[in-house]
């Protein structure tokens, strides 16, 4: 799924958030995209406003060439969001909310019940399957919803912060396997992230904003060849 | 030890279980310190009561009958059940999720957190209970000792006035470091003091009517004989008029239940909240859930785990598991998407069986049907007066996302709406309160509402039906009502649609002040309809002024504490 945002701004009181008036950015498919940046730059409301959960001062995005409507479900069910602390119905197991989101995305279909115990396996969740979310750690609970997310296939991922949900080596080995297998079946992620090595190895598509705008958006290595010492300040007032 | 104690607080603050500075242990004071109020209070009514010149006053007072020694007894009364109201309010404080959650051992099951969440009710329902007929019985006091009205009066408002900026202030305190609404405890103090002027004019009703009458006689009418207040006043009247000095050793029956119901209570709180490892225990415990302990839900083997996700179980549609005929009935109303959602608004408490899948079925058919969803969720934080969830909900934009869901409109669309996890597992136990404080109080109103128009020479029958009808339809339908006003129908984030929602709340203020004129102008049965109505206006008004403030909290206005903005 292409998406394009044109002209999107989003102000919080006298601060502009987000500030791409009079700008595009363009999300390909088939691609992993890393969004860097300081504390404020914009990043979370970047993703906020993809996953339409902000009232944009201006601008519209695009699905495919068609503008989106956060009340149009079949858009809704293309695209999946999570945040850096994922929300749950604390009462639920992991199975039960996987349970509700599949059904939610209506892919709850015969041979669903396979792709969630290999996740669950591939996340080590199994043995806590059943056990409330409430009594998890968080990285247990963010990985709960990775893979519930993940079950979904949703046509582009976002994550906020994924790298620092308290996910242990072995969910992020997993985190980063399958989001590229999202990838290379034609899905995108899009992820934020304050660690710039892993965001230089982990990407095909790196998005530098600062102070809301777009500073940088390319592959890194095309950055570097590019920008040249410019890339290398900004990257060092990034770190 | 008691519970309003400083040691209480100190050691519970020692280790660690309340930090200094939380909102928790303000609470603690400002319920510690409202206390106190009350009991100053009433000793200064207890001493002008019992002073020499007073007795003397009081029987120089020849209509209506001064009775002394029931002011006594009556007074004694209210100190009791006021003390006894705020040892229940605690209870229910000190259950929240908020407070106790991180406090409490993990619930052994589900049935566990069951009764825990049905003796919260009872805690809640009993201190409503109690303040209320603590209320009634304050107006029956004041009534007593109806005399001359000036000094009295101005005693009575000094202590109200002092109470109310002492209120003020520790509520803004409180409320602001908890990102709660100061609304809310201002609110509460505005009810309190229309509550006290209604029984103040209830009880000097012939120096007002003498005075006002010529000019307002409607509204002395109305203020006197046509409100809650009034009515208590009337019927202390009567009491005093036919039945004379009530019993003594019927008083004394009554305060010797009230404090053998004292104690009981007190234990049954700290049985309730004996940590283990936070607090030293001073009693044996009897029938303590502790003292039996449930085995912990045993963690399936990754093996039999497979065997039960690989049998889609976990997967089943929620018409599978329909019993009830009521949760069948309501199903026939709903899409099969809608069922789907109110399965999974439910599925969270599987244990909770029949009735809380009804509950579910019922907001979506009633809210979601109708695209009645932020009203669902202002119903949530305003109707039930819950203080946990006055906490919750600001931090809602900030820090909690929600879940979006699906639901199928009435118009054939479907749409998305936001859920908060918080709101749904408490809309029963929000639900269930209100049915109780409309039950409980039902009775008390039924009655007055008869008695006063049975002197009124009116019929008393259809007053007192039409009057409790009233009082559930407010507390049930017009509550909810009033929050559907622009929330933002598809996201929480309501930074542009602040000026809206601030126009549209004016709008509804001018008209509900107009309201609120009406019984000026009317006479007869249109004033007690609109006089009824004032109360629930205003108690209306308190929740809106909550919604408005929640509104201004997310764009980073009044929050005392933090101003730093989500990137």
């Amino acid at each position: 799924m292409n998406v394009r945002l044109e002209g999107v701004a989003k102000r919080y009181g006298g601060t502009m958030a987000l500030d791409l008036a009079g700008k595009s950015l363009n999300l390909c498919p088939g691609r992993i995209i890393a969004v860097v940046g300081l504390n404020g730059a914009g990043k979370s409301t970047l993703l906020h406003a993809i996953a339409g959960l902000l009232n944009l001062q201006s601008g519209t995005i695009f699905f495919d060439d068609e503008p989106f409507e956060r009340d149009r479900v079949d858009q809704r069910q293309r695209f999946a969001f999570l945040p850096d602390f994922p929300t749950f119905f604390e009462g639920m197991t992991p199975l039960q909310h996987i349970a509700m989101v599949l059904r939610l995305y209506e892919k709850d279909g015969p041979g669903s019940e396979e792709k969630v115990l290999g996740l669950l396996k591939d996340f080590s969740l199994p043995a806590l399957a059943r056990t409330p979310l409430s009594t998890l750690s968080r990285g247990q609970r963010y990985k709960a919803a990775l893979v519930a997310l993940l079950a979904a296939e949703p046509e582009l991922l976002l994550l906020d912060e994924p790298l620092a949900s308290g996910m242990d080596g072995l969910g992020l080995g997993a985190f980063r396997r399958h989001a590229r297998q999202l990838t290379e079946n034609g899905g995108t992620v899009v992820y934020t992230t304050q660690i710039l090595p892993v965001a230089e190895t982990f990407s095909d598509e790196v998005i530098i904003l600062h102070e809301g705008r777009v500073d940088a958006h390319d592959a890194f290595e095309r950055l570097r060849q590019a920008e040249g010492d410019d890339l290398e300040a900004l990257l060092q007032k990034l770190q | 030890m008691s519970l309003y104690s400083r040691a209480w607080v100190r050691r519970v603050r020692r280790l660690g279980a309340l930090p200094a500075r939380s909102w928790r242990l303000w609470s603690t004071y400002f319920g510690w310190l409202n206390s106190i109020w009350r009991v100053s209070a009433l000793a200064c009514l207890a001493i002008l009561a019992h002073s020499e010149r007073r007795l003397t006053e009081i029987a120089a007072v020849s209509e209506p009958p001064a009775l002394p020694q029931g002011c006594l007894h009556f007074f004694t009364a209210w100190l009791l059940i006021v003390v006894l109201a705020r040892v229940w309010q605690i209870q229910e404080f000190l259950s929240s999720p908020q407070v106790a959650g991180p406090l409490l051992p993990l619930p052994a099951n589900d049935a566990f957190a069951f009764a825990f969440s049905r003796e919260r009710i009872l805690r809640f329902s009993t201190w409503i209970v109690l303040d209320t007929l603590a209320f009634f019985l304050a107006a029956f006091g004041v009534h007593l000792l109806w005399t001359r009205p000036i000094w009295l009066a101005g005693a009575v408002l000094i202590v109200w006035v002092a109470h109310g900026a002492l209120a003020l202030l520790l509520s803004l305190l409180v409320f602001s470091l908890s990102k709660r609404s100061p609304f809310y405890g201002f609110g509460v103090l505005l009810l309190s003091l229309m509550v006290f002027a209604i029984a103040l004019v209830g009880s000097y009703g012939e120096v007002f009517q003498r005075r006002l009458a010529p000019a307002f006689p409607a509204t002395v009418t109305t203020l006197q004989r046509y409100t809650p207040v009034g009515w208590s006043t009337s019927w202390a009247q009567w009491m005093v008029a036919e039945k004379g000095d009530p019993p003594p050793a019927g008083t004394a029956a009554g305060l010797a239940l009230l404090l053998c119901s004292l104690p009981w209570s007190c234990r049954a709180l700290r049985r309730r909240f004996r940590f283990r490892g936070y607090e030293e225990v001073l009693f044996e415990p009897e029938e303590d859930w502790e003292a039996d302990p449930q085995p912990l839900p045993k963690r399936d083997a990754p093996a039999s785990i497979e065997a039960d996700i690989l049998s889609r179980d976990w997967l089943a549609l929620p018409d599978e598991k329909l019993r009830s005929r009521v949760e069948r009935f309501l199903h026939h109303g709903l899409t099969a998407r809608q069922r789907v959602l109110a399965h999974d608004l439910a599925s969270g408490k599987i244990h909770y069986a029949t009735s809380y899948r009804i509950l579910a079925a019922i907001s979506v058919l009633f809210f979601l049907l109708f695209r009645f969803y932020p009203g669902m969720t202002g119903w949530l934080v305003g109707g039930g007066g819950l203080l946990a969830l006055f906490l919750q909900l600001p931090l809602a934009d900030k820090t909690v996302h929600g879940i979006d869901v699906p639901a199928s409109l009435s118009n054939g669309d479907t749409a998305f709406v936001s859920l908060l996890p918080v709101g749904i597992s408490e809309l029963r136990t929000l639900f269930n309160s209100q049915v109780f404080r409309c039950g409980l109080l039902t009775l008390p109103i039924f009655l007055w509402a008869s008695l006063c128009f049975s002197l009124l020479l009116n019929r008393p029958l259809g007053a007192g039906l039409f009057s409790a009808l009233v009082f559930w339809l407010g507390l049930l339908a017009i509550t909810p009502c009033w929050f559907i006003f622009k929330v933002s129908r598809f996201t929480r984030d309501t930074s542009t649609s602040v000026r809206l929602t601030c126009g549209f709340f004016g709008l509804g203020l001018i008209g509900a002040l107009l309201l609120m004129a009406l019984p000026v102008v009317c006479l007869g049965g249109a004033a007690w309809w609109w006089s009824f109505l004032n109360l629930l206006l205003l108690a209306l008004f308190m929740r809106g002024f909550d919604a408005l403030y929640l509104r201004w909290y997310r764009c980073a206005r009044f929050d005392l504490i933090t101003t730093a903005q989500s990137s």
